[in-house]
């Protein structure tokens, strides 16, 4: 039976040249994994960046037309504040309300007949004066 | 003989007919009646005032609304039209004094 001898050092490099080659790999397999790892994030990240950006805008946007149609709509509640207002002072100037036409109305009637009864009767006073 | 208080009454329902024309087409109620009346008699009373109603509307010069709620409501029918705009003869109750104008 023939045995076969291995030296010591030559086994030790040997072994040694394995580990350090393979830990290359490992590390250079690491390294490219890694770098793509991190290629994809950084896709990833601007693609998040660019949505919210995006986003942001569109917000921004909507936010703006909302702040215009409110402003709008409380300039339009000034001017029918202000109409109304116009309105009150035009109706307390321009317009006798019912009740009051009506009993002013009846009373100067009133006085009317009051005054010519007190015609009427200075009349036959004065005739049967006479 | 004069009778202050016949005239009181029957000058009063010719001032509530008056009131009422004044008051056409809608008609009025009792309380504006009343204030128009207190105007020319001031010690006029919401009672005095719904007896001359009342009087007026079985002489069918007036229409009365009585509502639930206790309010008079009152509107000159075409016969009350017609006597204060002396169209028609009046007869006595009310003092309607002679056209004059």
């Amino acid at each position: 039976m023939s045995s076969v001898t291995i030296e010591f050092w030559p086994l030790l490099s040997g072994i040694g040249l394995l580990l350090v080659s393979f830990l290359g790999f490992v590390f250079a397999a690491g390294k490219i994994l890694l770098s793509q790892t991190d290629k994809r994030l950084d896709q990833r990240f601007v693609a998040l960046e660019t949505i919210r950006a995006e986003t942001a805008k569109n917000w921004e946007d909507k936010f703006t037309t909302l702040m215009i149609s409110f402003r709008e709509e409380a300039k339009g509640w000034q001017n029918l504040e202000k109409d109304f207002l116009k309105y009150q002072n035009v109706i307390s100037r321009e317009y006798v309300r019912r009740e009051d036409y009506i009993r002013n109305q009846t009373i100067i009637e009133a006085k009317l007949d009051g005054v010519a009864m007190r015609i009427e009767n200075l009349q036959l006073k004065g005739l049967r004066e006479c | 003989m004069l009778d202050p208080a016949k005239t009181r009454r029957e000058s009063m329902r010719w001032y509530i007919l008056l009131t009422l024309n004044n008051a056409r087409p809608i008609g009025a109620y009792e309380e504006l009646v009343l204030a128009t009346i207190q105007g020319i008699y001031t010690d006029a009373t919401a009672l005095e005032l719904r007896r001359e109603l009342d009087y007026l509307e079985d002489r069918k010069l007036v229409n009365l609304k009585k509502e639930p709620g206790g309010r008079w409501f009152a509107d000159l029918t075409r016969y009350g039209v017609d006597v204060v705009e002396y169209t028609l003869e009046c007869e006595p109750g009310i003092a309607r004094p002679n056209k004059y104008y």
